[in-house]
């Protein structure tokens, strides 16, 4: 045994780099090898084989629908059954065994499991697993590599997403998942129950696949969204106008004493009442009234059918301005409650008109991401929200050689996060001149890209230096060349506000210059302020009250810059909110008589959504860039009907030709096909129906697929288990060697599509309907040499133009552009019609 | 490991292909013979190295190093190892013999601080105590020294080798973790398997030598010490030993000055922890007997034997262990005055809480559990896996002593049957005289909490604990409040 460590610390010199996998099991097909419980608790019964565990994958047994999300949560076939015995320890789950492991990164990755069980609360995942490497090959795959506690609650009796974020050192492979499927009894349990669990999938979002506070959600998210049946050739009429909604996203907030503010906070405000909607046939207006005296941001989204053509303020004193639409942040304007009288009443008042079909694009608009309005009970403490920040460590840096989280320092009250600093007068508990309050959304919460902004009030004073300020989620590099970003800092009794980013490049080397890596303004400091940032790959920039007060570049063009750091911030960073004091090197030293205090009344991260048809971000289960790594094997065409698309690079796993290359009519039976180098494999067709960037088969029943399935057609699916039967997605029944076919069956394109740009996607595969390409163990889209492609295809309504190009068969040797005119043989490059083929000249 | 692999193969595991297919699932009606009528556990429960680590209760903390000739508390990394020179022939069968007598049952003594310097002739770096010029230096094997004088005394050890290390180029490199700090873990495991404790500071990161690099380095905690296999490794090579701070087998108290909360959780974090928390994670008080620091420093005086008395009662009388620091100097001995100080220590722990006065005494409950053997002279047995217990959903009771002769009594000591989890939320200590009035004792001390062990000085003072006493007749311990039916195996009185 002895011998064996050894070996293994001798042997283990260098870590293999790290293959990405994704891990899913939804117990309806195979993809998990075994299924069992599992105890930590060495004296388990369940380990000495006293009791056995009572474990099966069952019919799903809950495919309601819920009234809350309107939907089925979990619609699947199968899920895993379990009885958490009272005779388990604290420790007591259901061990899923994994066909393939995944690996564990020092990045977080997210499990996702849906849960259903007749208790509330939180769920608790270990990860049973070993290091890949031979010389650790005497460890026990059931090594426990990591416990954590979901950062979701589930309800009761009702299937719900536990999220939980793991990581570990690179080299480490998870073989097996045990869910404990409560994690806050008082740990005497005395009463069995049975948990159901499905749906288990890592991926890289915190996002809750089920999310019974969607409702909620969606009033913060999609403020000011007016959502509207999406536009088919004609705008039905009559227009119901109580389908439209408007929403406004605000945080109302009065001016109160310092310590006692008179009002509570009101935030994700619904105005509903005497909202009045209008619609004239052609555009939809709806008023909102907007509360008297107070900041309002507000987010005027509608449907991709739509485009905002105007915003109206009107004030109950009788102001009337039209905001130019020029000022408006993509879809985002703020109203700040100086622009009118005091108490008036404002009426905001968008207008929408619906764009005509062939201008539909995908529209970038804000979206609030993450929030945290610090709301409480007016007048009653609370800690702030456990699932958005922790305490910082208390460090030997001047900002953090304070830090104590306790009910003094550290709370939320009357709506605002208090972080206070002031004297430690008890120096028995703890042996420090100060106590200072700070949090942070450290392995919690992390972004990248977008706009994020703090309403705040700091105390000017000597010695006083709070900050509002972000650090990299993964800091591995080492301040300051991992980077930071100073969004808010002011010392002592200035009046001034500091924005300042730190990085090798202008820190270690000095640049500060080249460009500025700071930049500071008079602000006064008595008063609320909103102070943003706005951070995309290009560029920082700093914002208050909305006035943009500083910026901070990418040398894009500067390569030896860019290698020395300049531009550290292509990468999560996390939200710290503190109030600290200085030590003399820049703030002064504090005075231990005052007590120090900013208060935060917001902090919010808005980041920028595509909407509508998207041609990027439909994902697969491998890098984009993956090369095909079999011999022989090679997709060089796919076809609808005679249309014919070349893929250009056969040799990489995933194509893209983002022209809509196909036209094709709604209810028209198609015929696919793909010029594939060999036979021994089959072939698979998706077609996006909902636009929602992502395509998303449901498991067919011997060749018939449910309503909504995106799997279009398919050579063959096994359904189970693969021995060689299975179906074709016409229904026809395969045996043995007759499995072994590329051969696609017709499909019609659904006539209840609204016409448009969608996505097809054909695919090379094995047995696999996951449209992101098969990651069975030895049986993955890689190994096996398959392929995805994905083509633009245009969706027409036979009613419309599109027929013109449908009568033009018989002149196949003319050109047509795509209204169906006729052209001389065209020289420029773009999308042309021949012989009523799409041709796309280069 | 044998164990573990057993218990393993006993997980009745189902491969996909063997399920039948079954379309709904039922409640197994499941019982576990319990013709004892033994409680059930309260979850969390310590693990079997947890308890044993636990009852070391008492245990010193040695820093020697480089440091002690540096006058540092944390080194560069870039000092020239003949900087090290023992004036003597270092001697950890000194410092365990004084500490022994001190009441101690252990040691752990630093192998390698934050500065990178090995106490031993490792294989993993030259900067180690052997490559120094000083004679005495080139025979200092400090774990090999410390471990045998262990055993010789019957005493448990340990030690602390730093995962910072300021003094080698890899330090925040994969390489430093695979080749210089598991491998430096595994070197000193093989100074003997049965070490109880490997301390893991959690000080990581910063400005140092780096081998000339002169940098300032940070590494991702969470991650970079590939703890989980860590333990796994040291675990199956030393069975026994906790993996303190970063391994995360044992938490932090909170303070470095020898006391913790008179309310302590074995679950949780910090001073207090937590009775809702979901794992085991006892607290350890690590506390420095010395003015100077935790490295020897000219000049600096010993806290005497009064001041170290009241920190074992504000620890280990609190529900948490206590690691004492007392520095070897630059002859690599304790000094005098560390001497006579411990010498004291375990004179006054042998006085005042070594003769038990509750075996002389009728105990009476006022619930006992039926069914097995759950009597209250479990509670004055000597026995540590013997217990007193009341029925499930009974979470008050009384115990009463009485004696026939009035008895002074100073303290009393409780201690819960923690194998079951940690139950008791409240209780009260009340005496008596004539057996009829009874007075609530030590009425300023939040009697909350008792865990593993917890002493109640009974006149409220933890700094002058040893007055006059009260002369009674009588005592109670009222349990007021437990999680669970309260178990206790052991209620001593002196």
């Amino acid at each position: 045994m002895k011998k064996t460590f050894y070996t293994s610390l001798l042997t283990l010199l260098s870590l293999a780099p790290l293959q990405a996998q994704v891990a899913k099991v939804t117990f309806d097909t195979d993809d998990y090898s075994a299924v069992g419980v599992y105890d930590g608790w060495e004296n388990s019964p369940f380990r000495k084989g006293t009791l056995q565990g009572n474990v099966a994958v069952i019919d799903n047994p809950h495919t309601e629908m819920s009234d809350i999300l309107g939907r089925i949560p979990n619609a699947t076939e199968k899920v895993l059954a379990v009885q958490r015995s009272r005779y388990g320890s604290n420790l007591f789950g259901a061990r899923i065994d994994l066909t393939t492991p995944f690996a564990l990164t020092p990045e977080i990755q997210y499990v996702h499991v849906l849960v259903h069980r007749p208790v509330s609360g939180r769920v608790m995942l270990m990860g049973l697993g070993k290091h890949r490497e031979a010389e650790w090959a005497t460890q026990s795959p059931e090594t426990v590599q990591f416990r954590e506690i979901s950062s979701t609650t589930v309800a009761p009796n009702m299937w719900g997403d536990a999220v939980f974020s793991v990581r570990g050192v690179s080299g480490v492979d998870i073989y097996s998942l045990v869910v404990v499927p409560e994690c806050e009894s008082p740990h005497d349990s005395s009463e069995d129950f049975v948990a159901y669990i499905d749906q288990i999938v890592v991926n890289s979002s915190s996002v809750p696949f089920v999310n019974y506070n969607e409702d909620f959600v969606n009033d913060v998210r999609e403020s000011a969204y007016i959502a509207v049946p999406s536009p088919k050739s004609t705008l039905p009429a009559p227009f119901d106008v109580n389908d439209v909604d408007v929403r406004l996203y605000a945080s109302f907030v009065s001016e109160g004493g310092y310590e006692t503010p008179a009002t509570p906070t009101i935030s994700a405000e619904t105005v509903t009442g005497g909202v009045v909607r209008s619609f004239d046939g052609t555009r939809i207006t709806a008023p909102v009234a907007v509360p008297a005296g107070q900041d309002v941001t507000i987010l005027l989204n509608a449907n991709t059918g739509y485009t905002l053509t105007a915003l109206h303020l009107s004030s109950s004193t009788g102001e009337e301005i039209d905001v130019p639409l020029a000022s408006i942040n993509l879809n985002r304007y703020d109203i700040p409650a100086a622009l009118f009288a005091e108490n008036a009443q404002v009426v905001v008042t968008p207008t929408f008109n619906p764009l005509p079909e062939g201008e539909q694009r995908a529209v970038q608009r804000w979206y609030l991401a993450w929030n945290d309005e610090f709301d409480s009970p007016n007048g009653a403490y609370a800690k702030p929200n456990a699932t958005h920040w922790n305490t910082p460590s208390r460090g030997s840096s001047a900002w953090a050689r304070f830090i104590t989280d306790n009910d003094s320092t550290s709370f939320v009250r009357d709506g605002y996060y208090h972080a206070r600093c002031f004297v430690n007068d008890d120096r028995t508990e703890d042996d420090i001149a100060m106590l200072s309050g700070a949090i942070y959304s450290r392995n919690l919460y992390s972004f990248q890209y977008g706009r994020v902004e703090a309403r705040l009030k700091t105390t000017r004073h000597t010695g006083n230096f709070p900050a509002f300020w972000m650090m990299p989620q993964d800091n591995s590099a080492g301040w300051p060349a991992a980077g930071e970003i100073d969004i808010f800092e002011q010392v002592n009794n200035q009046n001034i506000a500091y924005h300042t980013i730190h990085s090798n490049w202008s820190y270690t080397l000095g640049n500060k210059t080249n460009p500025k890596s700071s930049g500071n303004e008079a602000v006064n400091m008595d008063e609320w302020h909103v102070y943003a940032l706005e951070w995309d790959e290009a560029q920082l920039r700093w914002y208050v009250d909305g006035q943009q007060v500083f910026s901070y570049a990418k040398k894009v063009a500067d390569e030896d810059a860019l290698s020395k750091g300049q531009w550290p911030f292509d990468k999560k960073f996390y939200l710290i909110l503190n109030q600290s004091v200085g030590n003399g090197s820049w703030a002064a030293s504090p005075d231990q008589s005052f007590t120090y205090e900013t208060l935060f009344d917001y902090v919010r991260v808005y980041q920028i959504k595509k909407t509508g048809k998207d041609n990027s971000d439909y994902p697969i289960n491998y890098p984009k860039t993956q090369p095909v790594t079999h011999a022989t094997r090679r997709l060089t065409a796919v076809c609808l009907d005679d249309q014919i698309v070349n893929v250009p690079n056969p040799a990489c796993l995933y194509n893209f030709i983002p022209e809509p290359v196909f036209t094709v009519a709604l209810g028209q039976l198609v015929q696919p096909s793909v010029t594939f180098s060999t036979g021994w494999m089959h072939s698979y067709v998706y077609l996006d129906l909902d636009g929602d960037s992502i395509f998303t088969p449901i498991t067919p029943n011997q060749g018939v697929q449910p309503a909504l399935s995106e799997l279009m057609s398919y050579s063959f699916f096994s359904e189970n288990s693969y021995d060689g039967s299975g179906f074709n997605s016409e229904g026809t029944a395969f045996t043995a060697r007759n499995a072994n076919t590329l051969q696609l069956p017709a499909f019609t394109i659904p006539a209840t599509m609204s016409p448009g740009l969608y996505r097809i996607r054909f695919k090379i595969d094995w047995d696999d309907i996951d449209a992101g390409g098969s990651t069975a163990l030895g049986q993955d889209i890689i190994t096996n040499g398959g392929a995805i492609c994905d083509v633009n295809i245009y969706v027409e309504d036979p009613t419309g133009l599109d027929a013109v190009n449908l009568n033009n068969q018989s002149r196949n040797s003319e050109w047509y552009d795509l209204q169906g005119r006729r052209i001389p043989a065209p020289t420029k490059s773009g999308i042309y019609i021949q012989g009523n083929r799409k041709v796309i000249l280069h | 490991m044998k164990k573990l692999v057993m218990a393993c193969l006993l997980f009745a595991l189902l491969p996909r292909s063997a399920l039948i297919a079954q379309s709904s699932f039922g409640l197994v009606q499941q019982a576990l013979a319990n013709p004892q009528n033994e409680p059930r556990e309260v979850f969390p429960v310590p693990s079997e190295r947890q308890m044993k680590w636990q009852e070391t209760e008492f245990y010193a903390f040695f820093h020697y190093g480089m440091n002690t000739y540096t006058g540092q508390e944390w080194g560069n990394g870039d000092e020239n190892v003949n900087l090290f020179a023992p004036t003597a022939m270092p001697d950890p069968e000194q410092w365990l013999r004084l500490c022994k007598a001190a009441g101690m049952r252990g040691g752990i003594a630093v192998a390698k601080h934050h500065d990178g310097f090995c106490l031993w002739p490792t294989s993993t770096t030259d900067h180690h105590c052997q490559n120094a010029t000083n004679t005495f230096a080139k025979q200092t094997n400090i774990p090999y020294d410390f471990a045998r004088a262990a055993r010789k005394l019957g005493m448990k050890y340990g030690f602390y080798v730093s995962p910072w290390d300021c003094n080698s180029e890899y330090y925040g490199t994969d390489k430093y973790v695979t080749d210089v700090f598991l491998r430096q873990c595994f070197e000193l495991s093989q100074y003997g398997t049965d070490q109880f404790e490997m301390w893991l500071d959690g000080a990581n990161g910063g400005s140092g030598y780096y081998g000339g690099a002169n940098t300032t380095r940070s590494i991702d905690a969470d991650c970079y010490y590939d703890i989980p296999n860590l333990r796994d490794s040291i675990h199956r090579v030393c069975p026994d030993i906790i993996l303190w701070g970063l391994g995360g087998e044992a938490r932090w108290c909170g303070t470095e000055s020898g006391y913790t909360n008179e309310t302590t959780w074995s679950m949780g974090a910090g001073l207090t922890g937590s009775a809702t928390e979901w794992e085991w994670l006892p607290s350890e008080c690590d506390a420095k007997a010395t003015s100077g620091g935790w490295f020897y420093h000219d000049g600096e005086t010993t806290s005497d034997s009064e001041t170290l008395f009241k920190m074992y009662l504000e620890t280990v009388g609190r529900n948490a262990t206590l690691i004492l620091n007392v520095p070897p100097n630059k002859a690599g001995r304790l000094t005098d005055a560390d001497s006579t100080q411990l010498y004291a220590l375990g004179t006054k722990l042998r006085t005042r809480l070594g003769t038990d006065l509750a075996p002389q005494a009728t105990v009476h409950a006022s619930h006992t559990r039926s069914g097995g053997a759950y009597s209250t002279a479990n509670l004055t047995d000597g026995d540590k896996n013997t217990y007193w217990a009341t029925e499930d959903g009974q979470h008050t009771a009384d115990i009463t002593l009485l004696w026939d002769e009035p008895q002074t009594v100073h303290y009393v000591m409780l201690q819960e049957y923690i194998r079951k989890g940690q139950r008791v939320k409240g209780f009260m200590i009340e005496t008596t005289e004539d057996g009829i009035a009874w007075t609530q004792r030590a009425t300023n001390i939040q009697t909350t909490t008792i865990g593993y062990k917890r002493i109640i000085p009974l006149n409220g003072s933890t700094s002058d604990s040893y007055d006059g006493g009260f002369v009674v007749t009588g005592l109670r311990v009222r349990i007021t409040d437990s999680r669970a039916c309260p178990l206790l195996h052991t209620l001593s009185v002196f």
